[in-house]
């Protein structure tokens, strides 16, 4: 799969609007290059602007441009603007209304070595909450250029790019309109809603739990404000379980956005995959999106865990019944050293006890004795899914006990 | 045709006596500063802007960005007086439901060319406007208003640092430089002088003036530059109330209904003398 980072399309969108609009203008405090304004500077010098290291400057500069007129694009890195002027977003853009577009470059964990100071993870937040504001987080490439043109049109804008290459997964075809998502994949059991570049992880994940005979609805929502509340509230109803998805705080984000609306419209579990309340670091791309719980294999995680707090809410089924309950004695699971599971509170409990040599015995590289007798036992498919992409002591003992406390009704 | 030096000086009475009856309705805002600089605004919209205050988004006029909104009571009686919105608005200041809102917003009132209170950031946006007038080859002048005390924010430096580098000679700042802030005086709490010096070390051309005088406002303003021009207004803040003079404590808050009877006594016989000059 092709792969470029998302400022590219912004660049490429700047281009484009220059040459169809002699009122665009595009400034930037000393990051010509990396936010790929630097583009549109060397095509269109004259509408061009460096104002120097100085945010506050550059975005006051661009109101009043705009009062005048202009349609400004302000290109820096996003914990710069609008990081560091926000209360100038606020009064000379938000509350002035004029139409700026901030264009918040290298968002996310994903910019990697640089470390926390230069990976915004509380952007979506600080402009969602702004009135007047429009906030777009584009997914790939392609999504970025269009949103960028389209922001020709809305007043002021916030507009979120990544610094890394990730894969094209829209093309030139995928519409692409403010104020309205795109389902990437229909699904009945659970609706992950994403944004940003980690919607190509959302359907990653999506794929994964079809193994498992979990339907999974992929919805790409680049458009955090105005949220898409229509298809939100049709997935909420057709899923009755939500994951939310994004490289943000999960504090104040598209999380945040679709609990918000749900929750005086339409109560669901929603889960929220984002960056739980801490600041990012150092390190290389993939590493932070492993440890910062970003990959396919956490949101499939979450979902699961939204489908069985689903069924907390649902009448149980005979076979959850059976879960709880204790199994025939040919059919319970016999530990190398004599122990004897026959049920599934039982068995977390002895695998919480038994040493690692003899988990080890039953859980290796080449065999899940445990997955396999859940499989072979029950018929639970998430529990059985995941168990199957989990596969430490710990965590399994940890889903083994989540799943019985949902099936017994407890807050997990 | 251009007001008579005596006729400012009467319009800027007038402008006083209205601040003083707006503040003492409103029962909050800043005294001080409005009434310093009232002579500034009277010259300003008197005698040197273009403007059409029945078309006040007439594409030729100039542009007046007051970057201290606290000091807008002096804004709103200007523009009511030259005509932008009756007069009777005025007591609306800082009401439930009024265009006059207790920090000017664009939008809400013909005249009003951007939303300030927030300190240090209407000199940036000046730049910004006098950019898309240069590059549209436009020829509006945009004139931006601040406070001494905003020189203290980290973003009116910015903007004094780049102006330069564009050769906006359409651009002037006025300093309302009156030497207090709502702390106290401005060289005990952060020292500014001399301002003069830092604006010609930013390649600036910049003169001090007698803010206090149209005469020397006017003149000021209408000196053709090379550079991007500051004029260092030198006033005397709550001038024509002789309680208020020079009092850092009447920066933020209003006369009480007593002290309002008696600024405007004193406001009346000052007319009284500038009719019989």
């Amino acid at each position: 799969m092709t792969e470029l980072p998302t400022r590219d399309g912004y660049g490429k969108g700047l281009l484009k609007l220059g040459a169809k609009n002699k009122n665009i203008v595009v400034l930037t405090a000393d990051l010509a290059e990396s936010t790929r304004a630097h583009w549109f500077q060397e095509k269109y010098p004259e509408r061009f602007f460096d104002v120097g290291v100085a945010e506050q400057n550059m975005i006051t500069i661009a109101a009043g441009m705009a009062a005048m007129g202009k349609i400004p694009y302000a290109s820096s890195y996003a914990t710069f603007s609008p990081g560091r002027n926000w209360e100038q977003i606020r009064t000379t853009i938000c509350y002035n209304n004029v139409p700026v577009k901030i264009a918040g470059c290298h968002a996310g964990v994903s910019v990697g070595p640089d470390g926390a100071t230069h990976q915004a993870t509380e952007d979506i937040a600080m402009m969602r909450a702004l009135p007047n504001m429009t906030v777009i987080v584009p997914c790939d490439a392609i999504e970025a250029e269009k949103a960028t043109i389209a922001a020709e049109k809305t007043g002021p804008t916030y507009l979120r790019f990544g610094r890394e290459k990730t894969p094209l997964i829209t093309n030139n075809k995928t519409p692409f309109t403010i104020g309205k998502s795109l389902t990437m994949k229909e699904g009945n059991d659970v609706a992950i809603i994403a944004c940003g570049i980690v919607v190509c992880e959302a359907i990653k994940a999506a794929e994964a739990l079809q193994k498992s005979n979990i339907n999974a609805m992929v919805i790409n929502s680049p458009s955090i404000k105005p949220l898409d509340k229509k298809t939100i509230l049709k997935a909420a109803k057709n899923a009755g379980a939500i994951v939310t998805v994004e490289e943000h705080q999960i504090i104040g984000g598209l999380g945040s956005a679709v609990a918000e609306f749900l929750s005086e419209n339409y109560t669901v579990p929603i889960i929220r995959v984002g960056i739980n309340d801490r600041f990012g670091e150092s390190g290389k791309p993939e590493e932070l999106m492993a440890k910062y719980g970003l990959n396919a294999i956490h949101i499939e995680k979450a979902a699961a865990k939204a489908i069985m707090t689903k069924a907390r809410t649902q009448e149980l089924s005979t076979e959850y019944r059976n879960i709880l309950s204790q199994v025939q004695p040919e059919h319970a699971f016999h530990f190398k050293t004599g122990q004897v599971a026959r049920s599934i509170p039982e068995m977390a409990e002895t695998l919480e006890k038994i040493p690692q040599e003899e988990f080890s015995h039953h859980v290796n590289e080449h065999k899940n004795d445990i997955c396999q007798w859940v499989k072979d036992i029950y018929d639970d498919e998430i529990l059985t899914h995941l168990l199957t992409v989990h596969t430490t002591k710990e965590e399994m003992t940890e889903i083994l006990k989540m799943r019985v406390a949902f099936l017994q009704r407890k807050v997990w | 045709m251009a007001a008579s030096i005596k006729q400012l000086h009467l319009i800027a009475n007038t402008i006083r006596q209205d601040i003083i009856k707006m503040l003492a309705n409103a029962g909050s805002g800043h005294s001080a500063g409005p009434l310093g600089m009232a002579d500034v605004f009277t010259a300003l919209y008197f005698s040197v802007l273009k403007h059409q205050p029945k078309h006040p988004n007439w594409e030729n006029r100039d542009i007046l960005v007051l970057s201290n909104g606290h000091i807008c009571p002096v804004l709103y009686a200007t523009l009511s007086h030259a005509g932008y919105f009756p007069k009777e608005m005025l007591m609306t200041l800082r009401k439930l439901g009024s265009s006059l809102q207790g920090h000017p917003h664009r939008g809400t009132l013909p005249g009003i060319e951007t939303t300030s209170g927030p300190l240090g950031s209407g000199l940036s946006q000046g730049i910004g406007m006098a950019l898309a007038l240069k590059i549209d080859k436009r020829k509006n002048r945009v004139f931006v208003l601040t406070s001494d005390g905003e020189h203290e924010e980290g973003n009116t430096w910015e903007a004094i640092m780049l102006a330069p580098k564009y050769k906006l000679t359409n651009l002037t700042v006025l300093v309302d430089r009156n030497y207090i802030q709502i702390d106290g005086n401005t060289e005990d709490i952060c020292p500014l002088e001399s301002l003069k010096k830092k604006y010609e070390a930013f390649n600036w051309l910049a003169e001090e003036i007698n803010g206090n005088d149209p005469g020397a406002i006017i003149k000021a303003c209408n000196k053709k530059n090379t550079k991007p021009t500051a004029i260092i207004c030198k006033t005397t803040p709550g001038k024509g109330v002789s309680f208020m003079e020079g009092k850092y404590e009447w920066h933020g808050k209003p006369p009480k209904p007593e002290e309002a009877q008696k600024a405007l006594k004193e406001l009346q016989m000052q007319r009284r003398k500038l009719e019989n000059d």
